[in-house]
């Protein structure tokens, strides 16, 4: 009794309850299973996933509570204060031990030939929890052995258990009915919906959701024993995203590619393009050894001769056109210390301006005066409304697609507005079909609108934005019967939405950078800019911000990698030598950017058309081996680890631009690690410069933009439509 | 034997719900109505508040008639009040093996039916009801259809039912053919386009039921109940059945008897009543061998214990439940190994396969068991039988689990024999019995 009195209260909103003799508390609403987990007991399960709607199918989970005559599943109960739990108690043992006999009786027991053995929960859960020995004597179920869903799952019904997680992702998360279950009771298998193709853009995750050996990996599929892999992990390089996953590999080849969940980036998901494309670091045709050209042939060469030639060459064209005759143009998929260093050999060492990533990315300096992404991923899953103008996230940013269905589950209205039917449409609570050159007309039409409404938190627009009359006398002739008439959608719809978008509680405003056609992209952010103030997305609870679509586009903004004025290597006028790191022009239709070139670098994965026409061509090396950082759209900073090793004589590309370096300036490029490279990245980039090292390898960190606004010390938010001259979109 | 007898005295009118069985055309509404239909929906609309209503029935002790017996008064009452959308929905997938009493009410008298629906929905402030019909019903949703359309266009249903501010549409959907569709939640998936699995619970039906809205769901002949309760009071009603079991059943009576047929009879009467004085006893005077009291889902009743009355009570302490009280009787010409084999197979091809328990434990109770009729068993088949059994009852995600061990339990309990008798080698092996 006297514990009890000296015991402190539990906070609110917290349930305590006794499992296995041991006293836990824990949020409200929390599952059984779950709050066992959070103390260390280990409940068996198949069905339960966490990021999916619990079903209770498989009954793994049996556990016994006290006052109820019946086993419960762990996975479906909820909390009680309370409650008297035994999850290792006799009865549930026994159940839990029938439970795997019955998923063991017609289960093919073929692991030695399975893919799954060694990371297979249906085995690692039979060690723990189940009979020694089957009493099933009778014939097992049979199927033909598998059958493929697609080209790239395979399906072996005589393995499945039924957990139903593969349907139920696709349903719950991407909103696919691509997988069903067909025909009933012990003949029920999973299939492909009738009339349909298993082709999900996220069709790899349920490979690994997958807890025995029933859906397997196509491409990977007897290629290794999952013990017989190294893991090291890493971040997606093809989109924006920046998804954590693992490279496996196995003697010096990468088998696969598997989630390394970092839920506020990427929930432990990956899109199939993720999670599929990395054949190509293994393939035998890649560029092994520097190659110069020779009376008109690419011949090997080493690099001393190679980098020596494309050196002198480089201050041959700078002494004799000028600096800016030598040009260069990275991809924006490189890592931020090859960015920094690329700028560094260009502004630095030849002293040219005319330096640029591809494909590039057009500023698009927002209210914070910086060119990121405001608030992260994460808080998207919290906004009461969400605006999507021309972006296409399923295209462009898949893994960003799911959360943005999870924000709208969580209740977040979202107003999507693109020219194509957008795979948010059905979750949208307004989806709208609006031409790219109509956008920055419906941006400045909604702005006025809810200004001229009044619908706008004043307090916020009073106390931290300025400018708002200016803007306002220029957005005044935006009158949604105008934009109508432009849009060819009715002023009634236009005016309903935009006034939806006034509604309180956090908003996002995500918007697409570079919109094609004619567009003054001036009056586009303009009117974002405007916009953004007033739904609230500049708020600290708000997301705003243009969606860059490569690995490392915000990196490569970051750093200002891109030239001042018209010196761009691509578009304007074009220089004498040009270095191209991962950049191929000609394989992309822009042959008119090699017109005048007469000296060639080209470093590359493969022999490109780009790279058959230079003069020398260095070995470029792929993500899965090298080492870095890369920052994603929400300006989080994430490390990526050398898994495999280049082919040949291939070198890291940064000791690529560091040898050059050395060639062409007396000091600076004695750096002997990429880390040595991030250590003056950060000193030289201050928003870098806040952020830890040992960080970037352990989920990343986000860069932090100023605070603006907040009273301490920052300035306010400008309304900029009233800086146009003339008015916006006239 | 006299040709006299009239289909009339061959199956009795009952005292509430099969009163009219034998008027012609009482889909008519006119008919209908000459003979009191939709009196008590204008009673109670006239002189009841919804919460009125609902109490007349928790003093009833309406108790669910689907099988599971729970009072209806008091499950209308957990649907929360206030505004906001609300379903009542009528199991009517009456699809347990000799079961077939909703059938011929819906068949002959669906006004009924449709007035207990509107009286349900006013209690508890739903707007639209759902009858959830086998799909195999084509007669029987025909009936309703004509019903519903007449009582629409005679403003019993529709926007301000007589005058009132209640406002009620009545959808019949046919099912496609699946038991497990009579288990509350996978009808409700089956309603709203799914696969019909059974949902989880919590939450429960009235609390998220049909499109996550509270829900109220009933059997056919428990809503068919409630028109004469209103009419003619909760006293009237009790007066019917036992103290704890108040009203009238209608028995399906089936299998080995002279007469098949429903009787709707006071709640209490024995099996032995039920089967010698209106099944007119079993053909050939056979001896009773044994009694499935609820269709296949249901713990059997030896012949030794026919005196038990078949009320909500009794039959519990034989282990078994009234159910749906659809009777089936078996003589003394069955091969019990082979009835169980066929009860476990329906089972087996019923399970919806979501849980594993019933999904595997059906399909390996019907190959050892077909093993064991085809003389290949083992004398440790009928423990792992009891084995099997322990390890789906209790642990399943709906009924059908626990109601698909019942025979192969009953049939060990009371005719192990049998089994053993099947046995090659069984160690104490009695003398062969015939098994056609």
């Amino acid at each position: 009794m006297v514990q009890e009195a000296t015991k402190p209260a539990a906070p609110p909103n917290t349930v305590t309850l006794t499992i296995d003799e041991r006293e836990i508390t824990v949020p409200k609403g929390t599952l059984l299973v779950e709050a066992a987990k959070s103390a260390g007991i280990d409940i068996p399960v198949f069905c339960y996933e966490p990021r999916l709607a619990p079903v209770g199918a498989c009954r793994m989970c049996l556990v016994e509570i006290e006052k109820m005559p019946r086993l419960q599943t762990a996975c479906t109960t909820p909390v009680a204060d309370g409650m008297i739990v035994r999850t290792n108690a006799e009865k549930s043992r026994a159940a839990q031990s029938d439970v795997l006999g019955m998923l063991l009786a017609n289960h093919p027991l073929d692991c030695p030939v399975c893919d799954k053995g060694g990371e297979c929960p249906l085995q690692d859960t039979t060690f723990n929890y189940g009979p020694g020995i089957s009493k099933f004597i009778e014939p097992k179920r049979t199927f033909p052995k598998p059958i493929p869903l697609s080209p790239l799952i395979a399906l072996d019904r005589e393995r499945c258990i039924m957990c139903y997680r593969c349907v139920r992702f696709q349903r719950e998360i991407p909103g696919d009915e691509a997988l069903t279950v067909i025909d009933r009771g012990s003949h029920s298998e999973i299939a492909v919906t009738e009339g349909r193709d298993f082709d999900s853009p996220f069709s790899g995750n349920t490979i690994e959701l997958c807890p025995v050996g029933a859906l397997t990996s196509i491409p990977f599929r007897f290629r290794a024993r999952p013990w017989d892999l190294t893991k090291v992990p890493s971040v997606c390089d093809k989109c924006s995203v920046g998804c954590n996953l693992n490279v496996e590999y196995r003697n010096n080849a990468v088998l696969r590619l598997t989630a390394h969940p970092n839920p506020p980036v990427d929930d432990g998901w990956l899109c199939d393009h993720g999670r599929f494309t990395y054949d190509y670091v293994n393939d035998k045709n890649r560029i092994d050894r520097p190659l110069i050209r020779r009376n008109g042939q690419l011949v090997p060469a080493t690099w001393d001769e190679a980098l020596d030639l494309a050196a002198q060459r480089f201050r041959d064209t700078a002494d004799r056109a000028g600096n800016d005759a030598v040009g260069g143009v990275i991809s924006a998929r490189a890592t931020n210390e090859e960015l920094y260093l690329f700028g560094k050999l260009f502004r630095g060492a030849l002293g040219s301006q005319a330096v640029d990533h591809y494909p590039r990315t057009g500023s698009a300096i927002g209210p914070f005066g910086v060119d990121a992404l405001h608030g992260s991923i994460e808080a998207l899953e919290r906004m009461g409304t969400i605006v999507l103008l021309g972006v296409d996230p399923l295209k462009e940013q898949p893994v960003l697609n799911l959360r943005l269905r999870k924000a709208a589950k969580n209740g977040a209205r979202l107003v999507v507005v693109s020219p194509e039917a957008n795979d948010l449409d059905p979750v949208a609570a307004h989806a709208l079909r609006v031409p790219h050159a109509a956008l920055p007309t419906l941006a400045a039409t909604w702005a006025n609108l809810i200004v001229t409404e009044g619908l706008h938190d004043a307090e916020f627009i009073g106390g931290r934005t300025a400018g708002l009359d200016r803007a306002r006398a220029t957005l005044v002739d935006f009158t949604v019967e105008r934009a109508a008439s432009v849009i060819g959608l009715s002023a009634e719809l236009i005016a309903a939405v935009g006034r939806a978008l006034a509604a309180q509680g956090p908003s996002a405003l995500l918007f697409r950078r570079e919109l094609s056609g004619t567009i003054d992209h001036a009056q586009w952010f303009a009117a974002l800019n405007d916009l953004s103030l007033l739904i609230g997305a500049t708020k600290e609870d708000g997301v705003f911000g243009g969606l860059v679509t490569q690995n490392n586009s915000q990196g490569a903004i970051d750093l200002g990698i891109a030239p001042e004025g018209d010196a761009s290597p691509f578009g304007g006028k074009a220089p004498s030598a040009l270095y191209l790191l991962g950049v191929d022009p000609l394989g992309d239709g822009r042959a008119e950017a090699l017109d005048g070139v007469d000296f060639l670098v080209v470093q590359e994965l493969f022999l490109t058309d780009t790279a058959r026409r230079a003069d020398v061509v260095f070995p470029a090396v792929s993500w899965a081996e090298k080492e870095g950082t890369y920052t994603n759209l929400e300006r989080r900073v994430q490390r990526i680890r050398p898994a495999v090793r280049p082919p040949g004589e291939a070198r890291p590309d940064w000791r690529v631009i560091r040898d050059l370096g050395k060639r062409l300036a007396p000091n600076g490029f004695a750096f002997t690690s990429p880390t040595a490279v991030w250590q003056e990245l950060a000193a030289a980039v201050p928003a870098y410069g806040q952020l830890s090292y040992g960080a970037l390898g352990r989920g990343g960190q986000q860069w932090a933009l100023p605070h603006i606004g907040d009273g301490n010390g920052g300035g306010r938010f400008t309304f900029r439509s009233g800086d146009l001259e003339g008015g916006a979109g006239r | 034997m006299s040709g006299a007898i009239t289909f009339e005295q061959l199956m009795p009118a009952g005292p509430n719900l099969t009163e009219h069985r034998h008027v012609p055309n009482m889909v008519d509404l006119e008919v209908a109505r000459s003979r009191g239909a939709y009196e008590g929906l204008a009673k109670a609309l006239a002189e009841y508040t919804p919460e009125q209503v609902t109490g007349v029935v928790m003093d009833a002790t309406v108790l669910g008639r689907g099988g599971a017996g729970f009072p209806a008064g008091r499950k209308w009452s957990f649907i929360p009040k206030g505004p906001g959308q609300k379903y009542l929905t009528v199991n009517a997938d009456e699809s347990e093996p000799g079961t077939f009493s909703n059938r011929e009410l819906m068949e002959t008298t669906p006004h009924l039916l449709i007035e207990g629906i509107a009286l349900c929905c006013y209690a508890v402030g739903a707007s639209r009801a759902f009858i959830y019909i086998r799909g195999e019903y084509i007669h029987a949703a025909n009936q309703l259809n004509r019903a519903i359309d007449a009582a629409r266009a005679a403003n019993l249903l529709g926007d301000k039912i007589l005058g009132s501010d209640f406002n009620l549409e009545v959808f019949v959907f046919q099912g496609a053919g699946a038991y497990i569709c009579g288990e509350e939640t996978a009808l409700l998936e089956s309603i709203e386009g799914n696969r019909p699995m059974p949902r989880s619970r919590p939450p429960f039906p009235a609390v998220a039921g049909l499109y996550g809205k509270p829900t109220v769901i009933n059997n056919v002949e428990t809503i068919a109940n409630i028109p004469a309760i209103i009419r003619n009071g909760a006293d009237w009603y009790k007066a019917f059945g036992t103290p704890t079991s108040p009203g009238t059943k209608v028995y399906s009576l089936s299998g080995h008897v002279r007469r098949p047929g429903n009787y709707e009879l006071n709640l209490g009467i024995s099996l032995r009543d039920l089967i010698y004085e209106y099944g007119q006893g079993v053909p050939g005077d056979r001896a009773v061998k044994v009694v499935l009291p609820s269709g296949a889902a249901a713990p059997w009743i030896p012949a030794d214990a026919l005196d038990t009355p078949m009320d909500y009570d009794n039959p519990r302490k034989l282990g078994t439940i009234l159910g749906s009280a659809s009777v089936i009787v078996m003589d003394e010409t069955v091969s019990i190994p082979h009835a169980t084999l066929r009860l476990i197979e329906f089972f087996n091809h019923e399970s919806c396969g979501k849980c594993t328990p019933c999904r595997e434990g059906t399909l390996w109770l019907v190959k050892a068991l077909q093993r064991i009729c085809a003389g290949e068993g083992v004398p440790e088949d009928l423990q792992l039988l009891l084995n099997v059994c322990d390890s789906i009852a209790g642990k399943v995600l709906c009924a059908l689990g626990d109601f698909a061990v019942s025979p192969v339990q009953s049939s060990l309990k009371y005719f192990r024999h049998e089994y053993e008798a099947m046995i090659p080698g069984y160690p104490t092996a009695a003398p062969a019995l015939a098994t056609d």
